[in-house]
């Protein structure tokens, strides 16, 4: 059983359980024996220098590395008690609980209210109402509802960087997932949009859970409850934000944190 | 302005302007890098400007070889001869018009050199008084009729004299009469006509006896000896006026075959008589202008003596021609043609000797004109009257005779008298045939030979081929790029894309050669089958589906993606094979044909012909589609593969992360946004079914000609006309001629400037107006695609 962080060991339940967990790209192992556990209704970030591993564990936790080909893993990974990996689990059922913010964004080619509802089409949702419905509250908690309620059917494409950023934040949560996954959600995004964001995801806490990759300490701080700090495919630090960033245990989370990592 | 007094103003303006500082060396760029830039420039630039003019020189080629197709004859006046008589009726040109030569039933014949007249005798014997003279069709011949009965003719040769080549020609002519012929009824000749059929020679005669006018056949039969052509021997007279009902006989014709006469009697009708077996018949009874009351003034036969060519007195042309109506087995006279009218009366007609045109002309106008596509092609009205006309054997120069006596010669150029909107795609009624047709024959074994050139049966040829090759080769080129690029193991995929690539490298020679030695006999018999495996393959697929959603998902989550493969290739494979064996089975239960003798035998092959209609060839459009189909998909493959396989994998993810199933991910994203460049594949693939040549050739043979020739001699065994005036063209089982396919087969024996060779091009022309008109709409369409499905 991963452990969570001593203090949330009886408060809260750990919905996302990564258990002792490796994993390969090829011949090359990028995660080594990742061990911990995410508390179901609370937001996690996971912080490290780039290349460590941080988007690859991220993409396990809904299986999108099974797209890539020469990949392997062992240990295992269990949403809510069942494996992942469970013969019975099917991927896209899966996808469909574990909602995910990608790093890079990418609205598809098609119009703003598409993109968003596009979760609910594959689905089989086509009760106009409904759609319309998801659509401005989706559109409202990714903070873009205001600048784009004028031109819902015009192509994603026509928006800026920040707001298609949004607008993926926005297709993520439109279809309500139990688990969010959100990759650098704000990197591109002005501190306004930023501060929008981060309020959606402490809204968004009690219904969800939360994993953010960021490389903002500011930003881990506001939001997180816990960080989990990763250096070269390794879990080095796990603990509540607060004290992790105040007292960290580890040397290297110490240099991280502080800026005097090289 | 409150820096007005600050104590530095950043420009003064009376100081002299600053000097720019140097750029430092490191920012300037290079001698060599902007050389070679300008280079490039130039290099990019003329070959742009080049390819641009490589495509424009190409039209303005074609443009220039297609263009005389469309002018109109001219004929310009050359010169102007007195002639010796005045009441000249007949005249006649030499090869070269250089001795046009006159008769006027007098004891001699005049031959005018320009300069001077020379009379030459016949050669008759004192007392003989020429009553009729008319000239032969095909030769300098005059045929001659007498006061006493007698019929001849006497043959007129040239014999040009050049001391040097400087030196001006003298051509000097001769006279040969041959032996008289008596029709044993001595009365004046009122109408004659005269056929040679190899040995078989036949004169026709009119004459005025006492008691009534007699229509007369007299023969000849020449002996072959054993030294050559022997002495002709006359057959006895024949009296053939008791086949014309008491009508009275004002003109004969006889054609080439001197085995029929054409009578034209006093009330405007037509008998066509002719000689069978048991003797002399009345074949049939014409009234070619019985919805007009008028008078028939003019009847000859054009060159080839099938068809009959009528003026009236108001002006009228009217062609008859000999086919066989359906439902008939001997050939009769039909109209096929009415010419515009003209403004004067029809009295006088000559036939060129090359081709079907003719000249007719009446009072002062003159009219030259085309038969096979029924047009006057140019009216000509004269400052006099008309007296006489006269064409040389090559139809190049035109002699007109005035009623002073003076002969007018004019050059005529028509070198393209066929072309014509109408020939090209409009139906034309031709030589021997029971209707209007679309049809395309080029050449034929003889001179007389109509040629038939219309575009449509091979613009519907391309089109045919390029739809059922499209047909067959798209969903399969495109579902197995969807395959291949979204749900195969990338290790099958890396076997499968470089093999199509392969594949797509096929020289379509061996496609054809693969075609028309092995697959046209292997599909001709197996009909049936293949029809139960264009069922049985999509049906495998959906099996194989249905079963591997049956499977429980923990089994199926096992097996890497793209396993299911390895269940849907034997399934497709055995259903198939089954498909296959099982075609005769169908072919016994639907596909029963009956014989004429009333037995059933289960054959596809005679089925098809007797269900439909249509006929049934081994070289097919079937065999035909699925060649190209086998060129063109590998080209739709391969960039439709790469098309597919180049949309991001951010956005698959992203529909993948939704929880989209990997068919959805395809639907909704994949396909829109690769539908630009699948359209080009589509497009591209179509260019090379439309342009494809050597396995149209190889795989369908000479369909139009062999259609062709068989309609001429078992009828018309199509639909055409009707309701599917195109049916037969359509049939997936006959064969067809491409655009392509005719210019290679054909341009090498067409003669260069020939109409022939110049309606190839226009073929090609045609060909690229096509291509070019669907590239536009497609180019079009594809632009749209890729502006609504952008991802940049
Ligand atoms: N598809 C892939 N194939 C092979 N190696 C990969 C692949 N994706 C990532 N890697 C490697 O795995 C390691 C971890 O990459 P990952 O993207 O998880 O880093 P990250 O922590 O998200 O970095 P960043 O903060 O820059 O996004 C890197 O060394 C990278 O080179
Ligand atoms: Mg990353």
């Amino acid at each position: 059983m991963p452990p969570l962080p001593l203090h949330l060991q009886s408060s809260a339940r750990p919905f996302i359980e990564v258990d002792h967990f490796d994993f390969w790209y090829g011949p090359k192992q990028v995660l080594h024996d990742i061990h911990l556990a995410f508390p179901e209704n609370h937001i996690t970030a996971l912080i490290g220098p780039s290349g460590c591993g941080k988007t690859t564990l991220l993409r396990n936790l809904n299986r999108m590395n099974d797209l890539v080909d020469g990949i392997r893993h062992r240990g295992d990974i269990r949403l809510d008690g069942t494996s992942l990996y469970d013969p019975k689990v099917e991927v896209i059922s899966l996808r469909k609980r574990v909602g995910m913010v990608f790093q890079k964004y990418n609205p598809f080619p098609k119009s703003i209210y598409e993109n968003v509802i596009f979760s609910l089409r594959v689905a089989g949702r086509n009760d106009r109402r409904q759609l319309d419905e998801v659509v401005e509250k989706s559109l409202r908690q990714a903070a873009l509802w205001d600048e784009v309620k004028d031109k819902l059917h015009e192509s994603a494409f026509g928006l800026s960087g920040g707001q298609q950023q949004r607008l993926c934040i926005a297709r993520a949560i439109a279809n309500r997932p139990q688990v969010l996954l959100m990759d650098e959600p704000c990197a591109a995004l002005d501190p306004i949009a930023t501060l929008k964001i981060e309020e959606l995801m402490t809204q968004l806490k009690d219904e969800f859970t939360i994993v953010i990759v960021t490389h903002n300490m500011e930003q881990a701080r506001r939001v997180a409850d816990l960080t989990a700090f990763f250096y070269l495919g390794k879990l080095i630090e796990y603990d509540e934000t607060l004290s992790l960033f105040t007292q960290p245990s580890q040397i290297q989370t110490e240099a991280y944190i502080s800026g005097r990592f090289s | 302005m409150q820096s007005a007094e600050s104590p530095e103003p950043l420009r003064d303006p009376a100081a002299p302007p600053r000097s720019p500082s140097p750029v430092p060396e490191r920012f300037m760029v290079s001698k060599g890098v902007l050389r070679f830039d300008r280079f490039m420039t130039y290099v990019i630039l003329f070959g742009g400007i080049g390819i641009i003019a490589a495509v424009f020189g190409i039209f303005v080629f074609i443009g220039s070889v297609i263009w005389p197709l469309f002018q109109s004859p001219t004929l310009t006046p050359l010169r102007e001869l007195p002639l010796a008589t005045s009441g000249t009726t007949l005249v006649g040109l030499d090869e070269r018009s250089e001795l046009p030569y006159s008769y006027d039933g007098s004891a001699d014949l005049h031959f005018h050199s320009g300069s001077s007249n020379v009379s030459q005798p016949l050669g008759l014997e004192s007392g003989t008084q020429i009553t009729f003279w008319r000239q032969d069709r095909l030769n300098d011949r005059i045929l001659l009729g007498t006061q006493d009965g007698r019929v001849g003719f006497v043959d007129i040769s040239f014999t040009a004299k050049q001391s040097s080549p400087k030196a001006p020609r003298s051509v000097t002519g001769s006279l040969k009469l041959a032996p008289w012929l008596a029709l044993n009824n001595p009365a004046p000749v009122e109408s004659l006509d005269y056929a040679s059929q190899g040995e078989r020679k036949l004169f026709g005669a009119i004459v005025n006896a006492p008691e009534g006018p007699k229509l007369l056949v007299v023969g000849q039969r020449q002996k072959k000896g054993l030294m050559g052509a022997g002495k002709l021997e006359a057959t006895p007279p024949e009296d053939l006026t008791p086949l014309l009902a008491g009508a009275r006989p004002i003109r004969v014709l006889l054609p080439g075959t001197a085995d029929a006469i054409v009578v034209q009697t006093q009330t405007n009708e037509l008998l066509y008589l002719f000689r069978a077996p048991s003797g002399w018949e009345v074949r049939q009874q014409i009234k070619p202008f019985a919805d007009i009351a008028t008078d028939i003034t003019v009847m000859d036969f054009l060159y080839g003596d099938v068809s009959l060519v009528l003026g009236d007195s108001k002006g009228n042309v009217r062609i008859l021609s000999l086919n066989v109506p359906p439902g008939s087995d001997r050939r009769l006279f039909a109209e096929t043609q009415r010419l515009q009218p003209l403004d004067a009366p029809i009295r006088y007609f000559v036939a060129s000797r090359r081709n079907k045109s003719f000249v007719v002309a009446g009072d002062t106008q003159c009219a030259l004109c085309y038969a096979t596509t029924g047009t006057v092609r140019s009216v000509l009205d004269l400052p006099y009257t008309v007296r006489s006309l006269c064409l040389d054997a090559k139809a190049e120069h035109l002699g007109i005779v005035d009623s002073d006596g003076t002969l007018h010669l004019n050059t005529v150029h028509d070198p393209h008298p066929e072309a014509g909107w109408r020939t090209f795609f409009g139906k034309i009624w031709y030589e021997g045939y029971s209707e209007p047709r679309w049809e395309w024959q080029s050449t034929g074994g003889t001179d007389d030979f109509e040629p038939k050139l219309s575009l449509v049966p091979l613009i519907i040829g391309s089109i045919k081929g390029t739809l059922y090759a499209m047909l067959f080769a798209v969903p399969i080129a495109l579902l197995a790029a969807i395959y291949t690029s979204q749900f195969l193991s990338a290790s099958v995929k890396r076997i499968v894309k470089p093999a199509m690539e392969i594949m797509a490298s096929l020289p379509s020679v061996v496609l054809g050669f693969l075609a028309a030695l092995w697959l046209a006999p292997l599909i001709e018999t197996k009909v049936p089958s293949i029809l139960l495996l264009i069922v049985s393959i999509p049906l495998s697929a959906m099996i194989a589906g249905s079963i591997w959603i049956r499977v429980p998902l923990h089994q199926r989550n096992r097996l890497p993606r793209g396993a299911e493969f390895w269940l849907l290739a034997p399934l497709m494979a055995a259903l198939g094979y089954l498909a296959w064996l099982s075609g005769p089975a169908l072919e016994s239960l639907l596909f029963v044909a009956k014989l004429p003798d009333g037995s059933q035998i289960a054959d596809f092959r005679l089925w098809w012909p007797q269900f439909t209609g249509l006929p049934y060839d081994q070289r097919n459009c079937l065999v035909v589609g699925f060649m190209m189909g086998f060129a063109v998909i590998p080209v739709i493959f391969t960039i439709a593969e790469d098309a597919l396989s180049n949309v991001p994998p951010a956005l698959t993810s992203a529909a993948e992360a939704l929880g989209a199933s990997r068919w959805q991910v395809v639907r909704t994203v994949v396909l829109p946004i690769a539908s630009a460049g699948i359209f080009s594949a589509l497009m591209i693939g179509l260019g090379r079914a439309v342009g494809e040549t050597m396995i149209v050739v190889m795989a369908t043979g000479n369909t139009p000609v062999v259609d062709a020739a068989g309609r001429l001699l078992f009828g018309d065994p199509g639909l055409g006309g009707g309701l599917f005036p195109l049916a037969d063209h359509w049939n997936i089982f006959s064969g067809m001629r491409t655009l392509s396919a005719n210019i290679a087969v054909e341009l090498p024996e067409a003669a260069q400037g020939s109409t022939h060779y110049r309606t190839l091009f226009l073929g090609a022309f045609a060909l690229f107006l096509m291509t070019f008109v669907l590239n536009t709409a497609a180019e079009l369409l594809r632009q749209r695609l890729r502006e609504k499905f952008k991802i940049v």
